[in-house]
């Protein structure tokens, strides 16, 4: 929270002007990494990187553009997170084939996962109680925080991991 | 996005799996579009005619069910799998940033709430000659894919 609340400053004391709307900003960065992703599924690390971080750049500007414009459209920006998150493991798999890009996958998969099965059991079941107790109590929790986790950034680790100490991927 | 435009990415995507995947390939890039089929009363024959028909399918909920199957069917075989994986998510950001879907809008019967009080947000579209720039692009990026 703290990290969100300085990182929020920074942009708003960094980003310039921008004739453009906060939702326009959110839409190049979904372009960005869309290039990503073809950087990704033609093995060009570099790229990939460098058009990956422009767009968690572009993550942190098009806030500062909403605040300036007095919007704030999380919806959008959230499920932009989503669905940029989705293509790119995907496309990860795709070009790197093994066991750490399939971990991937199911540590993206796991918690939309436990998001889809408590929405139905709050829309059709909301008196069935599931017994959370124990070990499976922690494996809900940590599954739950990671449904707000920003997934792109262990990506981009990964990457420049891959890049620049030449890593072979298992 | 148009039919034509997620065939012609499943047809590109193809290209970075063995030759035999290519039918695989755009089926998989189609089927998120199935889901208009419950509601053929809906279309019109207009621009955005197809788009009243669509279901939560082709929003956050979607990707989640598709996803958690594309892990399942990575029991069987990875290289199905993952282009199933790409294919679906191809075709759902490419909807999402063309302004067809709005992602909370059928999970949350109370979208202020989801959106922390704010009003919802409108779909990313609206501009009609943004919506065909980007059209154009993604034809242009697969038929270059497809060709080299």
């Amino acid at each position: 929270m703290l990290i969100t609340r300085h990182r929020k400053n920074l942009a708003d004391a960094l980003v310039p002007p921008i004739p453009l709307s906060a939702d326009d900003v959110t839409r190049i960065r979904g372009w960005v990494c869309f290039l990503a992703a073809i950087a990704l599924l033609y093995r060009n690390l570099p790229l990939a990187f460098c058009a990956l971080l422009s767009a968690l750049i572009l993550d942190g500007v098009d806030g500062a553009v909403a605040r300036r414009q007095d919007l704030d459209c999380p919806q959008t920006d959230r499920a932009m997170d989503i669905f940029i998150e989705f293509m790119l493991y995907a496309t990860y798999l795709t070009s790197y084939p093994g066991w750490v890009s399939t971990a991937l996958m199911i540590l993206w998969v796991a918690p939309k996962a436990i998001w889809i099965a408590r929405y139905l059991k709050r829309r059709f079941v909301p008196d069935f109680k599931v017994p959370e107790t124990g070990l499976w109590r922690y494996v809900l929790s940590a599954l739950i925080a990671l449904q707000s986790y920003i997934f792109t950034h262990t990506l981009l680790v990964l990457i420049f991991l891959q890049w620049v100490l030449q890593w072979d991927l298992p | 996005m148009t039919t034509i435009i997620h065939a012609a990415v499943g047809i590109a995507l193809s290209r970075f799996f063995p030759p035999g995947y290519m039918p695989a390939a755009v089926a998989f890039s189609l089927l998120p579009d199935a889901d208009h089929f419950l509601n053929v009363r809906k279309w019109r024959l207009r621009v955005n005619g197809f788009e009243a028909a669509q279901t939560a399918m082709h929003g956050v909920l979607g990707a989640a069910l598709y996803s958690s199957v594309g892990l399942l069917m990575m029991v069987f075989s990875r290289q199905f799998a993952s282009l199933f994986l790409i294919a679906v998510a191809m075709h759902l950001f490419l909807d999402f940033i063309s302004g067809v879907s709005m992602p909370f809008k059928y999970i949350e019967e109370n979208p202020v709430r989801m959106n922390f009080g704010n009003p919802p947000d409108k779909p990313l579209g609206g501009r009609f000659w943004i919506r065909v720039l980007q059209e154009a692009i993604v034809i242009a990026v697969s038929l270059v894919i497809f060709m080299c």
